[in-house]
């Protein structure tokens, strides 16, 4: 950006902003459980787009499928436990939260006064460990997207941090509101079949399709923007829109609680195995180089992918491969479960746990 | 293990051998009794030899645990503590011999859970007698603090419980806020907060660092009751009388003083306190305590009152000879603490006898008993006699010590402090056994006992045992001396490291 | 480092893979026991998990003892371009108290489950609990900024649904767990948004690293608001008075289980990042230094000290008053960290495993009572002494060594502070720590007044001794107290060599 003038990219940037604070104003105010719900979908599409902009396309990715989308359906099916509008909250319980929220900001702000300029190649974010992915990821992984090999590989012990914090948020939740009795889903049931044929046959056309298009997400994070944690959301997306069809029973056929559950842990087991099975192969947890054992390596061409002058490049591809299938399985699983925990319950469902 | 180690390890040992069999055997009173008397015969043995082995120069030592480097539970014997440890075994004998005619006597709930924290009291008394360094004193005092907590509380009324409250805030606060601290800053300034004969602190630390520990360590050795921490001893006089007898005669209150003794000769030696001047203060306050307690006991009508506030007044002496190592004070010190403990705990077994015979606590209920219980009250008289001093009754020796050490040091407002006291005691004390003895015409007559058969014949003989030690000690009172002597030989920094 | 080498064998194969197999081992633990077909299963996979996982943490202080530092990389990228675990003897330390009390709590949980928790809900418990035990020890063995966070929220993702699972017994450890929720989410927020500076300012997520760049670095805006945000964060995990909001209700209202493991081991994994972050992370002097040691930890750790020593005084349930006893003793933990050298930190690192140690005892006697009564108030605990003699000598043991009683491991931990404070010349960080002494005497006091010499309650139900399972690691863990008393000097030698190294100061 040089001189006074004012290009495009900055003119998005101010208006996307403006429109987060407006948005987050607007969630504050309402007294609408709904629409302060919808509101923070539109907050999160709109971040995912301002990210966008900023060239980070796999966090904005995430943010439009986990923020925009799963979040939002969870929270809908939580609202109907709740009524429908916040109390009136006493404006002297605020100042409090409110002092601290001014603080923060205040601290954030005069943080940002030390911060390196956005963009600036020179500073230390670019320019150390940044910079050194960029220029070693080729050799080192041979996957061209950066942003993955980083999450899966150079900081794989990360992402299975990571896959086991929504492990345990899967439990928490199946812990909470896992059990006691259901009421099935309703919609489908209160108004008459013939209206919902559109739905029905638009859902099943669309329901392979958003599996495939999980698939795709999946697969294709190598080189694109994608990856475990996006395509099982999107894989999660498929089934709920089935138990929002064709009812909560019946999907719970399909995809039993506690297939939901075993398959949340199975992801897990599938990213740790990765892990040992390269501590069994002699090499370090998680080191991909040492995924194959020799035996096997040596039956795989040198050539096939990538630089053939790296004798690993298969180890790191499959590993990723492996783990972000295990992302997959968790994360899918446990929104499943989640909706799952928050889906058919209604206020006389609670009663009655409570009671029995 | 050689010998001196197996002493120490008998004479910690026995008692929580005791504790843990009267546990075991506590529905069989016989056999739980004759278990306390052989235990205290056993670990009256065991004191006497270990007193007799550092009389012949070979203190037996033993090292326990270190738990981390620098702090290490050890013990080692020396005049001071041996004489304390047979003081307290063989008076332990003698108060459990009075224990059984009056908790029989008394019918008490209990008696088990009595037994068993009198055995652990003896433990921690063994322990501060026998420790080799200010950490593992100050272990055993705390076991010694919290094994008489139940035996103050005994009764279970809410009276006993609040009393009991004061006891375990006023010892356990003190020990805490002041000689924890005082101990942890003899470890910061030497190294080390072993006995060393001549003093740890001599030639380490200046008057002021040297007054502060001083004063720390003395006020926080509560247990010697130096006003104005002295509230927690009357306040346990809830409990029963042989509680009183024992621990607030023997143990807990010797514990105390003996702190303050061992803290004077080995932790600072005689040449650094002289030269402190919080000595001089403490000594102040030690004069102080002595007239005050004894102008309060004159007030008190309750008898056990009056002789809580009496010991106040004596554990000042003690204190306040501590402080004065100029001369003899130290073992001036040591002999009042075993002839005290002698004369104390004759009269609070009395009180305790004549209270399990008539009901009587209160001084104006005793005119003319002296008729029904000639013995026990003839022991009353000779100690008290003891307490005041006057011969053929051991006191006078040491209270002879401390007023030579006084004038010596120059300290004039000390010995006068003594001389009224003594006076003091006369008044409070002698006309208890008087009246009783010998009722002015006139008077109510006496009261019938409650008890058939008045006192119990066991506690009839320890009083009168008790009594007799008075006299006895008279004439022992030079050996003594000369046994002591060496805690105060060694001087200007030949013991220091 | 005999008692190590005595009590640890493993092939040199097993010991390399240490550090890893002891996360690795208890997070594939949770997995199977959420696939577990029944209670008992998920009971024993908790048991061996755990087991294997403290015997790695003992082989991990052994080889951290023996080369100073371990280091253990993972993905074969060295740092900073990868992750690496980075273990000296302070977080040694840390991962054996986690790996033993976890242990024992595992054990303990096979009975405590049966009472406190519905019997459905079991694999899934074991499952969360294992995993809360997992992150605490990637949190205490991580050498990397962003990996702490995600171990940090590992272990608290998880305990804030144990907690809530705690109304069965108690209705109030739902708005308890949410509270908790809150707090913890804040604080990891806030954690971090600090991490995010730093590596804006360091461009490394590795703590060596960082360390290293911040040296050379003029202490800039983002530093100064990384190193508050950071400390902020962390404050609340550790609950730092006035941080420390959640932590009555949770310790009070979770299942005994939780708040075992909850009060021995997670504030202690906070605090223990907090002390990397100010002496490590940051170079002294650097971001606030000494002035933020002297003038705002010092000040807070005293107030909290008393102000909630005080609270447990007045409070009128058992459990609350345990727990408000924590947050006075992080006060006390705190106190010898704001001393800023290693006789402090060294005593503090003490003080914490002394204190985990001590609170797992109280909190699992609490849990063997639960399993016959339901008391809340202190009251209700009249004479327990009586019909469960036990347990409530392991809970007087726990007690004991919370007073500081002479021969427990509490009087060693007391003892060291306050020397450390007097050789400091801090003498009012001293008085400080004895008067809170004197207040803990208070509550403890009333606690065994009521336990072991009230009687009971006319009508009150009866307790009952506890089974073998649940009183094998209750004692266990009340003769940690005892035996560490008498000889302490693995707990010194681990916490004098962690300390020492972070001054650069040889033993």
């Amino acid at each position: 950006m040089s001189g006074p003038t004012i290009d495009a990219n900055f003119a998005l940037n101010i208006a996307l902003l403006l429109m987060l604070v407006a948005i987050a104003f607007a969630v504050v105010r309402t007294r609408s459980l709904l629409a302060a719900i919808l509101m923070m979908s539109v907050y999160s599409l709109a971040s995912a787009a301002w990210l966008m902009v900023a060239d980070a396309a796999d966090v904005a990715f995430t943010e439009a499928v986990v923020g925009a989308g799963a979040s939002t359906v969870i929270l809908l099916g939580a609202i109907l436990l709740a009524r429908g509008e916040a109390e009136r909250v006493n404006w002297k319980l605020m100042i409090a939260p409110g002092a601290l929220a001014v603080v923060v900001g205040a601290v954030l702000i005069y943080a940002a006064g030390g911060l390196p300029n956005y963009g600036d190649p020179a500073s230390p974010a670019n320019s150390h460990v940044g910079r050194a992915y960029l220029e070693q990821t080729y050799g080192d992984i041979g996957a061209p997207n950066v942003v993955t090999a980083v999450l899966a590989s150079y900081r794989g012990f990360d992402t299975l941090g990571e896959t086991v914090v929504i492990f345990a948020a899967c439990i928490g939740v199946a812990l909470m509101l896992g059990f006691g009795p259901r009421a099935t889903l309703a919609p489908p049931t209160e108004i008459p079949n013939d209206q919902h044929v559109v739905l029905r046959v638009v859902a099943k056309l669309l329901i392979p399709l958003i599996a495939l298009f999980a698939l795709y997400v999946q697969f294709h994070g190598d080189l694109g923007a994608g990856g475990g944690f996006q395509a099982g959301v999107i894989m999660a997306v498929a089934i709920i829109l089935h138990a929002l069809v064709f009812g909560l029973r019946a999907t719970m056929a399909a995809v039993p609680v506690r297939l939901a559950r075993t398959v949340a842990a199975l992801g897990v087991v599938v990213y740790a195995g990765v892990g040992v099975v390269c501590i069994i192969n002699g090499g370090g947890f998680l080191d991909y180089d040492y995924l194959f054992s020799p035996r096997i390596e040596a039956m795989i061409p040198a050539n096939l992918l990538g630089d053939p002058s790296h004798e690993h490049h298969w180890g790191q591809h499959f590993g990723i491969l492996f783990i972000e299938i295990g992302v997959l399985l968790t994360v899918s699983a446990t929104i499943v479960t989640m909706f799952y925990g928050f889906a058919g319950r209604t206020l006389e469902t609670i009663e009655a746990e409570r009671r029995g | 293990m050689n010998m001196g180690e197996l002493l120490i390890c008998l004479a910690l040992g026995l008692p929580l051998f005791a504790a843990a069999v009267i546990y075991a055997v506590g529905r069989m009173p016989d056999v739980r009794e004759t278990l306390t008397l052989v235990t205290c015969i056993g670990l009256a043995v065991v004191a006497i030899s270990i007193f007799v082995r550092v009389g012949q120069g070979q203190p037996p030592e033993l090292m326990v645990a270190q738990p981390v480097p620098g702090l290490s539970i050890a013990f080692r014997a020396e005049p001071l503590g041996a004489l304390f440890a047979v003081m307290a075994s063989v008076l332990w004998g003698v108060n459990s011999l009075f224990s059984i005619g009056y908790m029989r006597g008394r019918r008490e709930a209990n008696q088990t859970r009595f037994y068993m924290c009198f055995a652990i009291a003896m433990f921690g008394v063994m322990g501060i007698a026998l420790a080799a360094n200010l950490f593992t004193l100050f272990v055993f005092y705390e076991v010694l603090t919290f094994a008489t907590y139940p035996l103050v509380t005994h009764a279970g009324t809410p009276a006993a419980r609040r009393g009991g409250r004061i006891y375990l805030m006023t010892l356990v606060g003190a020990s805490v806020l002041l000689l924890l601290p005082g101990i942890i800053g003899v470890q910061a300034v030497a190294g080390s907060t072993s006995f060393v004969s001549g003093g740890l602190l001599a030639g380490r630390v200046d008057a002021v660092v040297g007054s502060v520990l001083l004063l720390l360590l003395v006020f926080g050795a509560a247990k010697a009751a130096l006003m104005p921490l002295h509230g927690w001893l009357p306040a346990a006089m809830v409990a029963p009388a042989p509680v009183s007898a024992l621990l607030h005669a023997v143990a807990v209150v010797k514990a105390g003083v003996f702190t303050v003794l061992k803290v004077s000769a080995y932790t600072f030696g005689p040449d650094l306190i002289t030269s402190l001047p919080a000595a001089t203060w403490i000594l102040w306050v030690g004069a102080a305590t002595i007239v005050i307690a004894s102008l309060v006991a004159l007030t008190k009508d309750d008898i056990k009152a009056r002789l809580a506030w009496s010991t106040v007044g004596q554990l000042a002496y003690i204190t306040s000879a501590a402080m004065l190592p100029m001369a003899s004070g130290l073992v001036a010190g040591g002999l009042h603490m075993v002839f005290h403990a002698v004369a104390k705990i004759a009269l609070f077994m009395c009180a305790g006898a004549i209270y399990v015979a008539t009901g009587a606590s209160r001084v104006s209920e005793m005119g003319g008993l002296g008729r029904r219980m000639p013995w026990v009250f003839t022991a009353f008289l000779v100690a008290g006699l003891g307490i005041v001093g006057l011969p053929p009754m051991a006191a006078m020796w040491s209270k002879l010590l401390m007023m030579t050490a006084a004038f010596e040091g120059g300290h004039w407002v000390f010995a006068a402090a003594l001389v009224a006291s003594s006076l003091l005691a006369m008044v409070y004390l002698l006309p208890i056994a008087f009246r009783a003895l010998f009722p002015p015409m006139g008077d109510a007559p006496a009261r019938d006992f409650v008890r058939p058969g008045g006192a119990p014949s066991a506690s009839v003989i320890a009083v009168c045992a008790a009594a007799a030690g008075c006299v006895a000690l008279f004439f022992a009172a030079d050996a003594l001396a000369n046994y002591l002597a060496p805690i105060r030989a060694v001087t200007i920094m030949e013991g220091a490291p | 480092m005999i008692v190590l080498e005595t009590l640890y064998v493993a092939t040199p194969a097993l010991t390399a893979q240490a550090p890893i197999l002891a996360i690795v081992i208890p997070l594939l633990g949770a997995c199977a026991a959420a696939m577990a077909p029944s209670a008992r299963a998920a009971w024993m996979i908790s048991v061996a998990a755990a087991v294997f996982g403290a015997w790695m943490a003992l082989a991990v202080a052994g080889e951290a003892m023996r080369e100073g530092v371990l280091v253990y990389v993972l993905g074969g990228f060295d740092p900073p371009m990868g992750i690496a675990l980075r273990i000296d003897a302070m977080g040694a330390l840390m991962g054996l108290l986690i790996g033993s009390v976890g242990t024992l709590a595992a054990v303990f949980s096979g009975h405590s489950l049966v009472a406190e928790v519905r019997p459905e809900k079991h694999t899934l418990f074991q499952a969360g609990f294992l995993l809360c035990q997992a992150g605490l020890t990637g949190l205490v063995f991580t050498g990397d900024a962003f990996n702490a966070f995600v171990f940090l929220e590992v272990s608290s993702i998880g305990t804030y649904a144990l907690v809530a699972v705690g109304e069965r017994r108690d209705r109030r450890a739902l708005p308890a767990a949410f509270n908790y929720l809150i707090m913890g989410t804040v604080g990891a927020t806030f954690y971090v948004i600090g991490v995010g500076f730093l590596y804006a300012a360091t461009g490394t997520l590795n703590m060596v690293d960082m360390a290293a760049r911040l040296a050379t670095l003029d202490q800039s805006m983002a530093v100064q608001a990384g190193f508050a945000f950071i400390l902020a964060g962390l404050g609340v995990k550790a609950a730092m008075f006035p941080l420390h909001g959640w932590l009555p209700g949770a310790y009070a209202g979770g299942p005994s289980l939780i708040s075992v493991l909850l009060a021995a081991t997670a504030t202690k994994a906070a605090i223990y990042l907090m002390v990397r972050f100010m002496f490590e992370v940051f170079p002294q002097g650097a971001a606030f230094g000494e002035a933020f040691l002297t003038w705002v930890l010092a000040p807070l750790a005293a107030t909290g000290a008393i102000v909630c020593s005080l609270q447990a005084v007045f409070a009128r349930e058992l459990r609350r008053m345990i727990a408000f006893s924590s947050v006075a003793q992080v006060g006390f933990i705190f106190l010898g960290v704001s001393l800023a050298n290693a006789d402090g930190l060294s005593a503090s690192l003490f003080y914490m495993v002394a204190h985990g140690l001590m609170k797992a005892t109280m909190f699992m006697a609490l849990g063997a009572l639960a399993l016959s009564i339901g008391a809340r108030r202190l009251d209700d605990f009249a004479g327990v002494a009586r019909e469960a003699p036990w347990t409530a000598v392991a809970f007087a043991i726990g007690a004991a060594s919370l007073v500081g009683t002479p021969l427990t491991m509490g009087f060693l931990a007391k003892w060291g502070l306050i020397e450390a404070a007097i050789a400091s010349g801090k003498v009012w960080i001293a008085v400080v720590i004895a008067a809170g002494s004197v207040l803990t005497v208070i509550y403890v006091g009333r606690m065994i007044e009521a336990m072991f010499f009230r009687p009971p309650l006319p009508g009150a139900p009866r307790a009952k001794e506890a089974p073998i399972g649940v009183l094998a690691p209750l004692l266990v863990l009340a003769g940690l107290s005892i035996w560490f008393g008498f000889d302490a000097s693995l707990i010194e030698q681990l916490s004098q060599a962690g300390a020492a190294r972070l001054f650069e100061v040889r033993p």
